[in-house]
């Protein structure tokens, strides 16, 4: 549950809750007053019925009658009924219930309208009010299971809606946010995924059903997507349709120099003679060479950063690998007497595209070969960071380094340092190495290291 | 005079190709897709052939798929500089070797004759091999396994051949390339793994689930005695 989902989920909880607050608030201020009402006399239709024939009797028969009726009432188990003059006085002087004198008397004749109250001048010349008590007072206590249940509890009747709405409201919120917050976080899944280089993600799939601003978001994420792909589809095609068609007359062209050669070493004494032809010739091989070189080189970098082919990962052993490449790295150095050093570290090993990885780390030493000067050492090194269970390999040449703001330039396409006098290489080795390193989810960073050359370093994850 | 077939889409290239080709003793004839490669080759044998992988119609890989259907003549596919997948591919059905394009035509007859020279039966390793329940004749360039035939491309033979000759011992791939491809290994050459690969899938097969060869770590292959 990601936080948009909480920040819905409290935000329409506490909506409701303060609802279902206020809502009982406002049914409580109505009930409370019939709730009052209702404690001080009962409103029964059965005390009514009792008002009506006391109010009778005293009309018609006097105050005599009523006194009669009321001590015939008295012996009856029931509620009874009080006849109170208005100096709060009963007929029979029996003590008034809880609650009840004159002014509430006075109060709740004026409010009520329901006839449980009733003000009659008698024959005797006083006034009396007749109204019957409230029958919570005298009404048997009810059993449950046989326990006894405590009379009062509707006066807890409130709570009762007020834990119920909370309960629903906390279920619909819920509701509510996982409704807003799932198509989000679906959207966010592709989104990534379509980050990571995967432009078959689509959301329309997932989101079926859906017709709001949120399934329209996703449809507008699928077009874009699919245009996206559409795009570098189209590009990785032109890629390699250029390279292609590039390297077709590149092809003949070593051809046509290879036939030149072929027949003039058998027919061409003048061919023999000058010298200068022969020269030109190599030349213009070496050239087509150079160029079909780089037209690879840009072939590999731009499927790289496109990540349209899927690397082939299997495990490797990094100081197998490594040693295959210093092999090679030394091999080249002989002649300008550079050695490179390196001190095998065993059972280190990565997942990787066996092929890219060599790649990536053979640009790293040759440049480090070319840029040492002679009679010098190139220093390989690995160490384990067990802690992020990666390997930091260093590799540490004697040169001159470059300058500092050059240390993240150096891994651009086509970019030469400036001490780069001699530079042969097309200004691409670097820019490959980094590609291949982060698509490895690794990092690749240079730093100059004092009183040496500079020094590369690679960190990569390792697997057991 | 060995013959070659050439098949490529490039007309101007291969008319090239094959001027060149003549020229250096051979006798070369093209074809520019791979329908018409495939007609050709039906209607004459041929010593070796040079496929591309880029053509219309039918390409390189599917071309060698009919062409290895029936036949394990020598076949050297053109595959475009770092396209790895088709070099593989094309090497897992049975290519002989593969020539990134461009390329100079020296190098290219330079492979022609590696392949031709090691494809055909040569008078010092005439005698019969018989190892168990392996049975190799270098004059045929048969293979045969408790008496039943074993189909291998001539690179296979060639490398089976090489590791047999030398049964118990672990060859290295350097040497294994030398003496079965007729050329040093080029870096990031994964060329002998992938016949390797081939051989023992094959002989595995027809031994009954055995594994003959191994893969020695960081030194390269022995065929077990």
């Amino acid at each position: 549950m990601g936080r948009l989902y909480w920040k819905f989920f409290l935000f329409f909880f506490f909506a409701q809750l303060t609802a279902v607050l206020v809502v009982s608030l406002a049914i409580g201020v109505v009930n409370d007053k019939r709730e009052r009402e209702r404690r001080l006399i009962d409103a029964a239709p059965p005390a009514k019925t009792m008002v009506f024939a006391a109010a009778s009797t005293l009309k018609i028969s006097g105050i005599t009658s009523l006194k009669s009726l009321l001590d015939l009432w008295l012996t009856e188990p029931m509620p009874q009924l009080y006849a109170v003059n208005e100096d709060g006085v009963d007929l029979l002087k029996r003590d008034l219930p809880k609650g009840i004198n004159k002014e509430s008397l006075a109060a709740l004749t004026a409010d009520s309208d329901n006839r449980a109250i009733q003000k009659i001048h008698a024959n005797d010349g006083h006034d009396y009010w007749l109204f019957v008590e409230p029958r919570s007072k005298r009404s048997p206590p009810t059993y449950l299971n046989g326990i006894k249940v405590q009379q009062n509890f509707r006066y807890l009747f409130p709570a009762m809606p007020l834990i119920v709405g909370a309960l629903v409201s906390l279920l619909f919120a819920a509701l509510l946010a996982w409704y807003f917050s799932k198509p989000i976080k679906q959207l966010r899944f592709a989104f990534e995924s379509a980050a990571n280089g995967n432009l078959d993600a689509r959301v329309g799939t997932v989101m079926q059903g859906r017709r709001d601003e949120l399934a329209d978001l996703g449809s507008a994420f699928d077009v874009m997507v699919s245009r996206v792909s559409q795009l570098v589809q189209s590009q990785t095609h032109l890629m390699h349709q250029v390279s292609h068609e590039l390297r077709s007359p590149l092809a003949r062209l070593q051809i046509a120099i290879g036939l030149i050669k072929q027949q003039s070493t058998q027919s061409d004494a003048a061919y023999q003679v000058n010298e200068r032809i022969s020269t030109s010739l190599n030349r213009i091989e070496t050239e087509s060479d150079r160029m079909d070189h780089l037209v690879g080189e840009l072939l590999t970098l731009s499927r790289l950063e496109s990540g349209v082919t899927a690397l082939q990962k299997e495990r490797i052993d990094l100081n197998e690998l490594l040693q295959e490449l210093v092999e090679d790295a030394n091999f080249e150095g002989i002649a300008n007497n550079i050695k490179v050093e390196y001190a095998p570290r065993a059972n280190i090993f990565v997942e990787a595209q066996a092929d890219l990885l060599q790649r990536a780390i053979d640009n790293i030493l040759r440049n480090a070969v070319k840029y040492t000067p002679k009679n010098s050492v190139v220093a390989l090194a690995t160490t384990i960071n067990p802690i992020n269970k990666s390997v930091v390999l260093t590799v540490k040449d004697a040169g001159n380094g470059v300058t500092d703001s050059e240390l993240n330039e150096i891994f651009k396409p086509f970019y030469r340092a400036n001490n780069s006098e001699t530079a042969h290489g097309y200004g691409l080795g670097l820019a490959i190495t980094k590609q291949i390193i982060e698509s490895h989810a690794g990092t690749v960073t240079a730093e100059n290291i004092a009183n040496a050359g500079l020094q590369i370093t690679i960190i990569l994850p390792i697997i057991e | 005079m060995d013959k070659i077939l050439l098949i490529d889409d490039d007309v101007e290239l291969v008319e090239m190709l094959k001027e060149y080709i003549d020229l250096e003793g051979f006798s070369a004839n093209t074809a520019h897709d791979g329908e018409a490669g495939l007609q050709v080759l039906q209607a004459d044998t041929y010593d070796l052939v040079v496929l591309d992988v880029m053509m219309p119609k039918l390409n390189g890989i599917d071309t060698l798929r009919r062409i290895r259907q029936n036949s394990n003549m020598p076949v050297i596919m053109l595959t475009a500089k770092g396209d790895d997948a088709d070099r593989i591919v094309g090497l897992e059905l049975g290519a002989d070797d593969y020539v990134p394009k461009p390329c100079t035509p020296r190098e290219l007859v330079a492979r022609i004759r590696a392949i031709l020279r090691r494809a055909k039966p040569q008078a010092s390793q005439a005698k019969t091999i018989t190892l168990n329940e392996l049975t190799l004749m270098p004059e045929q360039r048969r293979v045969e396994w408790s008496g039943v035939p074993l189909v291998l491309t001539s690179t296979e033979f060639n490398l089976l051949e090489v590791l047999v000759e030398r049964a118990g011992n672990v060859v290295s791939k350097q040497m294994l390339s030398e003496l079965a491809l007729g050329r040093p290994m080029a870096k990031f050459d994964r060329n002998i793994d992938v016949h390797m690969s081939s051989v023992r899938q094959k002989l595995s097969a027809a031994a009954g689930g055995k594994q003959l060869i191994q893969t020695v770590y960081r030194l390269g292959y022995q065929y077990l005695k």
